[in-house]
């Protein structure tokens, strides 16, 4: 089966430099050890140990890194400049996504979401794909809500970095 | 290559599991209420 998902994409340009807008984003989410955010997740005996062990992850905001893939550093490999600068940021909330999840299980596809962070000729661009313009089509309101606030999010802590 | 494994099932089996244990009695109020 294949289905058609139309898909809102979130951009800011902003004309700070380009570690500057990184460390804006990365001061706004939780920075957990994965390899321990793995072991104690794993080991909780009950949702409220697991509950626990995340919540240890996140930032004020609700949110924690998961991955930080350097892709600019591939790019510049080929080059032999240091530009591009790409950094694809997996962020998220395992608990937003069992809101989500337990709803429209297709919703795992598609969190943790991913932040990109890319410097251009015009400024250093911040992309986020919209998760309630993932699950809109599969019409539940419950996990709606979540996504459309897992959004705004997403998108108030990309125009404090921006800015 | 596999960068990252996520077990993202793990979180809500952990939900269902509790929300069993409350219903056979395992699980006291306080608990559920940090829950």
């Amino acid at each position: 089966m294949i289905r058609k998902i139309e898909m809102e994409r979130f951009s800011l340009t902003s004309s700070k430099p380009f570690d500057e807008v990184l460390t804006g984003v990365g001061a706004a989410i939780g920075h957990p050890d994965m390899a321990e955010f793995g072991r104690s997740t794993h080991e909780a005996r009950s949702f409220a140990e697991l509950k626990s062990a995340v919540e240890k992850g996140l930032s004020k905001a609700g949110l924690m890194l998961f991955m930080r893939l350097d892709q600019g550093a591939v790019l510049q490999k080929e080059t032999g400049r240091d530009t591009p600068r790409v950094i694809r940021l997996l962020i998220g909330n395992p608990l937003i996504m069992k809101e989500m999840a337990k709803h429209v299980p297709d919703a795992g596809s598609y969190a943790p979401v991913t932040v990109l962070v890319d410097e251009r000729a015009d400024g250093v661009h911040l992309s986020y794909d919209r998760m309630a313009s993932f699950l809109a089509p599969y019409g539940n309101r419950d996990a709606l809500e979540v996504a459309r606030n897992l959004d705004k999010k997403i998108e108030d802590l990309l125009r404090q970095a921006a800015a | 290559m596999l960068f990252i494994q996520l077990d993202q099932g793990a979180v809500v089996r952990e939900e269902i599991g509790d929300d069993k244990k409350n219903r056979d009695g395992a699980v006291q109020p306080d608990q559920l209420q940090a829950i």
